[in-house]
This record gives C-alpha cells, structure tokens and sequence, in this order.
C-alpha cells in the first residue's frame, strides 16, 4: 500500500502574529511555525496503518510552501514516512484550497497511492477542503472527519462523525482521500534514531508554478486585526419616553430581553 | 569572528586570550539534529511532564518511572550509552539540549529522577565498568527497566566527600567485600534498583562498587522531608555487612575519587544546562503574569521597574546560555580528539573534562546562581501571588535553591575555579606571567587602534577586566604565594573575576558571530553592551575589596595609579536604563525568551 499524508506548516499559537506593512501578510521574522494539529493525527494514522500492514507500505509526506516547510517534512521522516515531496509555493497559492489541491494533485497523479491522508483543517485558515478537493481532482473516493479506519485490500472501513453527536461506519472503496479528524490516535514523538535516520531519507523538491498553471479561485486581499469601535447612543425625552425606548432597543436591537 | 586557529588548548585560556579568538559553541551553531531532538523533548516536556507536574510533586514512583520508560523509547535514556549497550552515544551537546529542554515540564522532581539516571546513576559503570558489567547492567539502565543511584554523601562527609567512613573489607575468601556504614541523601535512594555505593577498601582506600537493591543487609532508610524536588526520592541506606560479589567492585581499589570527580565534573555542566532550561521556563511564567496583572490602570509589565527585572533575567539568562554552551563545546571538542577504539577511551573521556574544570565549575556556578536570580524576581513579579503555592514561581524557588549546594557546593566550586588557576599559572599551563608583563603595555596603548568594530567598547572593557583580574592574581600569588587557598574569601573574589570575565568573553564572542540585522540579533548585542557595563562596574568593586585584602587596607601608591588606569578603559559611556527599557519591550513582544 502506499500513503501520501499532506503535512501543512502554520504558525504556532502562542507565537504573537503582526501583520506586515504590505497589508497581506504576517510578519514571519516573530513567528515560529509547526506542524498543523490535526495532520500530526494524519501522519499518525498513517503510521499506524504501516504498522499493521507491514514493511512494504510506503508513506509518502507532501507539503507545499516556503522553504521553511522542509523542516515540518523532516519531522515526518523522523517519525517514520518513507520519503517526502517539498513543493515549493512560488505562486503564492496556499490561501485557496482549489489551486493548492489541483498542485497536490499533479504530483500525485503518476505516484499511484492506495489512500491520501489529510488533517481535517488547518490552523490558520481553517477551510477544510484541501482533502476532499484533491480526492475529487484524483477520482478517488472520499470522505471527511475520519475517527477510525481498517483499511482493506480493495476497499477501506471507516468511521466518521456526523452531525450531532452521531458517528456513521461505511465502507468506501480505494483508492480514497480521508480528512483525518483531531484525537483519533496517539500522535508519536520522532525517536532520537528517527531523527538521525531522516537524514538519509530522500525529499524531492518540486516548484508549484511548474505543476499547475491554471488560476487560483480565491487570493488574501487584504488581512487585518479585527477593529474594536465604540459607539454612544444618548436617548432623549422624559424619563418615561427614554425607559420605553431603551427597553425597545434591549429588546429589538441588542436582543438580549 | 576569525579563523585564527587558538594557540593553546587548555583550561582557563579565555583569561589570556584575546575575544573571538577562536570559535565558541553557541545555540546558533546547533545541528538539524539537535535542534530536532530540542523540538522533540520540549513536546514531551510540555505534553506529557507539564500536566502531571502536581501529581509528581506528590511523590508517585510509579509514574516517574512510567515516564522514564516513555523517554527511554524515544532514546532519551541512551545518550551517553554505547550503542552496544543499547544507547545511542551522541555529542555532549545532545545531552545537554535534552536536560535543558525538559525543563519545559516545569518539574524539577522529575528532571532530577532523570540526570540521576542518565548522569551519575550510569555514567560511572560506562566510563569504568568491565565490559561484564556494563552488559548486565547497561542495557536496563537505558531502558528504565531499573532505576539508579549514586551514594557518595555521609552524614559527617559532605564536601569532605574522600573523608567518607563506610567501609568495605574483603571476605576471607575472596570472593566478596563486606560493606558496612551510612550513607545520607542518596537521590533516587528510595526507588533505584542498583547504587554506585562509594566505601573504604580496608578503612583507607577509597573506592566504588555497584551494589544492587535485594542485596542482604542493604537497608534504604525513610524518606527525607525536603524544601524542594519533593517529588524525588532522597533516603538514607544503611550498610550492615552487605556482601558484594568481588566482581562488582568498579574501576581499581582505591580510584574511588577519579569516579567520583569525572561524575561530577560531568554533572556539573548538565545542572547547569537544567538551571538554564528552568530559567527560561521561568522568565516565560514571569512575562505571562507582568503582561496579564493589572495595577494603577496598566499592565505592569509597562512600569519601568518591572522592566528592569524583566530585562535583568534575560540577560542573565542569554549570557548563562552564551557561556553554558561554549563550556559544553570546548569539552566535547577534546573529546572529539580522543580515540574511541582506545580500551582507555573513557579514562581520557575523563582527562579532557578535567582539563575544563575551570570551565565546568564556573557553568555550574553561573548557571544555579542564574536560576536562583531568575526565581527570585519571579516571585517579586508576581507579588503576593509569588508566594502562593497554586501559582508558578513559589516551587521553583525552593526546587532551584539546592543546585547551589549539591554537585560540588558552589563555595567548593569556587575554590575549584581559583584552584585550578593557581595551579596553571605555577604550572605556567597558562602563559600568566607574560601576560601579566604585558598590561602595562597594553594600558599604554591607543584604545582606538587596539578595538574596531561594532563592539569595540565592549570588547576594550572586557580586554581591559582580563588585565585586571590578572593584576589583582599576581598581587595575590605574590602575597600568598601557594597558601593563596587558604584566604578564601579572596579565592572566591578571584572565581568571581574569572567568572564573569569568562561570561562577558562568552557572550560578546557569541555575539561577533552574529551576522544578520535581523531585531533578534540587534537585542543580542543590546545584551552584550548592558552586561559588559554591568560586569565592568562589578570587576572593579570586587578588584578594589580584594587589592585592599592584600595589601591590608592600604593600597600601595602605584597599585592606586594602575587600578585608575583600567578605570578609564572599563566605564563605557552606556546608558543602562534605557537599553534594558528596549530589551523588555522586546521580551514582551515575543512573549518570553526570544533568543
């Protein structure tokens, strides 16, 4: 079986995030960046599944982004992936889930995976279509909010939540895209001889700009800190006027009566 | 920085040798890989020590031990362990970055059950075990299978550690030697399963042997009630005719103190990588709390007063760090050098720390006082919540107040530091006695020419204490001659000199190696002008206590004119205030330690 796991690099939450001057940005240089929570399940999920599978699963770790990310891969081959693809996001693609799938896409195309793992959603953006768009562009079966899976030779089992509190079992067949939902395993830590054997894992480095040409459907046009403002209203009248009409706007207007 | 290659590859030579000189250690330099396993343990620290630290603290065997076994299938027990023991061997670094890191946990209990079994629980079998022993007993070291400890502290010998009474007699046979005595604080005594257990071969030969829990007659007495680390086990054990197969006795009869010291030579620098990670885990809580409490209508963070603490624990802290890694790198480039197919691998393991003593003493001395500092200003930070034991600054200040005092004391480790100096200079290792013809010289030398570049003052001032220090040990050694350690309170004024000569030396040559513009690299030399300004100030003060020590409250006319001459040299014109204002607006601004 061979896995591609999508690991996305997003801005530690606890890293203070400053917009930059160009209005579009964030400024990087106060920023420490880490692997996005729910792929660390992915890889995890991953991992798991070459465990019971056995040796010949392959586990193939791919991000797209700045250089940066290589260190996010690293990781993934510390923990266990096989081999890792680095694309470098010279488009500037990474807010539209559309443009970033069709990229993963192109690079999967050729790579014949059995399953693609993906976290549930990012951090940062929080969109949480890049899995099942890129199972849709691959004409693989999908399917989101994964919280078990037993996968099979020709099919995979698996659970998933629905609304309310309501989980469902089916089965879909493979090659399939799963978003992998938060808390389904026990994420690992890389080993110290992980780590020291990444170092001879191979990352292939890829640009996106050489993968897809076509036009992203969604670009940041501007991002902000959302703004505070305060506004007094002074009611006139009689006293009696003015109960009546602050009693309406309780009611009507800040609903909370 | 240049690539001169250093002239000389001792001990001590920082105080002869020139700033950036040669190439030091710093957190800048680490590999990939360290930082890797620093991410990895600080993820362990944080996810798996950090939520269960109150439970630690309430003395749960079975879960530290449950947390060494996880750290030792991640490899974190096998650092220092022979791949064919089933450790991993890595650098020194490595070691240090995993202790330091840990401190992310925010329990001391727990990283002291971890240095004892990763430091001088093992490190003794190692470093001088026969290959029989290190196979039995290695392989369930590194994997927590059984838990260690060292028991070298008596009840009537502490620092006096070779005065120690137990003894071990050989039995008629042959084949055994029979312990019997005391021995008090042994960490870990109370849960380990085999003890490097220190005792006189004969009543006067002082020697170790690895002594396992089920033997007969080893008794573990209760429990210590302690100020800090109560999460530890700290016992006596009780010897009484403990027979100890002859096989078992480590090393040779009578080296019990060249295990003892390389242990704690070892140790030494690890405490003080541990203080460092605790400090910064610390100033974090510290930061947090300033930025949250809210008085006279804002954040305290914002008075000028708390920014002065704030910017006083972050220097303190960036030059502990400047100073910790370099001592590390030093010793891991002697061994580098050594053989490691060499059977005496171990024992010139051993010899190259020792080379570093001074270095190593001095890491242990700045890096307990600096965590000492470093809670004492919490604690003022968080004010009446500073003393109130469900927030974060009133256990870290009774768990740090031991590292002053265990691992060599550190008026021991004083002694140690001008020691070793003393015996340098006699030994003339050091070229001290041409350096101390030079100062006139170099007094009378054009400042400008001399110093360049963007820290020129910093490195005049520095340059120029360096010549102080020198001044003060040769009027010293001239006084004294080798009875120089016995006036200790003056052998501690020189550590003291060296000391923070080392520090400065440290942190300004960490600096130089900065090439970027970036605002963290700016700070960092904010953080060299302020504490080369400080430590100027303080060399002075303790130059002129201990010039009129030795020359018994009257300072001899030219004595007076020379210490006016460093004076000039060593008062840059810096405003203190106002860079300490700059760096706490940067702290906060990165929410805690930013380098």
């Amino acid at each position: 079986m061979r896995i591609a796991v999508l690991q996305k690099q997003v801005p530690d939450r606890e890293s203070p995030l400053r917009v930059s001057d160009d209005g579009r940005h964030f400024d990087e240089q106060q920023v420490s960046f880490k692997l996005n929570e729910s792929d660390a399940y992915a890889i995890e999920e991953a991992l798991q599944i070459k465990d019971r599978l056995g040796a010949e699963t392959e586990i193939i770790a791919l991000g797209l982004g700045p250089e940066r990310i290589e260190k996010t891969l690293r990781e993934a081959l510390a923990r266990g992936a096989d081999r890792a693809i680095r694309v470098l996001d010279d488009r500037e693609l990474a807010t539209d889930p559309y443009a970033v799938a069709n990229v993963f896409a192109a690079v999967l195309k050729d790579q014949a995976c059995d399953l693609v793992l993906s976290g549930l959603q990012s951090d940062d953006l929080g969109m949480g279509q890049t899995g099942i768009l890129l199972g849709e562009l691959l004409g693989m079966a999908t399917a989101s909010l994964v919280i078990a899976t037993e996968p099979g030779t020709t099919s995979i089992r698996l659970k998933h939540e629905l609304e309310g509190g309501w989980y469902q079992w089916l089965t879909i067949p493979l090659p399939a895209s799963l978003s992998i939902q938060t808390g389904i395993n026990q994420p690992r830590y890389p080993t110290i001889k992980g780590i020291m054997g990444a170092k001879r894992k191979q990352i292939e480095v890829l640009n996106a700009s050489a993968l897809w040409s076509g036009e992203p459907l969604q670009t940041c046009q501007r991002l902000y800190v959302p703004q505070k403002t305060k506004h007094t209203e002074m009611i006139e009248g009689t006293s009696d006027q003015a109960a009546a009409q602050l009693v309406e706007i309780l009611k009507t207007g800040i609903k909370v009566l | 920085m240049n690539d001169t290659p250093a002239q000389l590859t001792t001990g001590g030579r920082f105080l002869v040798e020139p700033v950036g000189c040669e190439n030091v250690l710093t957190r800048e330099c680490f590999s990939e890989e360290h930082r890797e396993i620093e991410g990895m343990v600080r993820d362990f620290a944080s996810e798996r020590v950090y939520p269960l630290r109150d439970e630690i603290e309430k003395f749960d065997k079975d879960l530290c031990v449950k947390l060494l076994r996880e750290m030792a299938e991640l490899g974190l027990l096998g650092i220092d362990i022979p791949e064919a023991y089933g450790g991993l061997e890595l650098d020194k670094v490595t070691s240090a970055i995993v202790v330091e890191s840990l401190a992310r946990g925010y329990s001391a209990s727990f990283t002291v059950i971890f240095s004892v079994q990763t430091g001088i629980g093992s490190l003794p079998i190692v470093w001088f075990g026969t290959p029989e022993q290190k196979e039995k007993y290695l392989p369930r070291l590194v994997s927590a299978e059984w838990i260690s400890a060292y028991s070298l502290t008596e009840a009537s010998s502490g620092s006096d550690a070779l005065a120690a009474k137990t003894r071990a007699d050989l039995s008629e046979d042959g084949k055994s030697y029979i312990l019997n005595g005391e021995k008090m604080f042994t960490t870990n005594g109370g849960w380990a399963d085999v003890y490097t257990i220190f005792a006189q071969v004969d009543g006067r030969h002082f020697s170790a042997f690895i002594v396992e829990r089920d033997s007969a007659g080893l008794e573990v007495g209760p429990e210590e009630k302690k100020m800090g680390v109560k999460g530890s086990s700290t016992t006596p054990i009780t010897l009484t005719d403990v027979r100890v197969p002859a096989e078992n006795l480590l090393y040779e009869i009578g080296k019990g103190a060249t295990i003892a010291f390389n242990a704690l030579n070892l140790g030494r620098f690890k405490l003080a990588a541990a203080d460092l990670g605790g400090s910064k885990t610390v100033l974090e809580e510290a930061v947090k709390y300033a930025r949250d409490r809210r008085q006279f209508g804002q954040a305290i963070a914002a008075f000028d007063v708390i920014k002065g603490k704030i910017a006083d624990m972050t220097v303190r802290i960036y030059t502990a760090d400047s100073m910790i890694y370099r001592t590390i790198g030093l010793i891991q480039e002697a061994t580098d050098r050594l053989d490691k197919d060499d059977p005496l691998y171990y024992i010139h393991m051993g010899e190259a720390t020792e080379e570093y003593a001074i270095e190593a003493s001095m890491a242990k001395v700045y890096g307990s006082e600096t965590l000492g500092m470093v809670t004492d200003h919490g604690i003022q930070i968080l004010g009446g919540y500073g003393f109130i034991e469900e927030f974060p600054m009133a256990r870290p200040y009774r768990d740090t107040r031991i590292d002053r005092i265990w691992e060599g004391s550190n008026e021991i480790n004083r002694q140690i530091i001008t020691g070793y100096m003393i015996k340098k200079a006699l030994l003339e290792e050091l070229p001290i006695r041409t350096a101390i013809r030079d100062i006139d010289a170099f007094l009378e030398s054009d400042v400008e020419q001399a110093f360049s570049g963007a820290q020129a003052n910093e490195e005049c001032a520095i340059e120029t204490g360096k010549r102080l220090a020198l001044h003060v040990f040769h009027a010293a050694l001239n006084e004294f001659g080798q009875d120089l350690r016995h006036e200790q309170q003056l052998t501690e004024i020189l550590a003291d000199m060296f000391t923070y000569l080392y520090v400065a030396d440290s942190t300004l040559s960490r600096v130089q190696c900065l090439q970027g513009d970036a605002p963290v690299d700016k700070m960092a030399a904010t953080i060299a002008r302020i504490h080369s300004a400080e430590v100027s100030i303080r060399l002075l003060n303790l130059a002129l206590t201990g010039l009129h020590a030795i020359f018994h409250g009257k300072l001899p006319p030219d004595t007076a004119d020379h210490l006016r001459r460093f004076q000039r040299r060593m008062l840059p014109e810096t405003d203190i205030i106002q860079l300490k204002r700059a760096l706490a607006d940067y702290v906060y601004s990165r929410n805690g330690y930013p380098f």
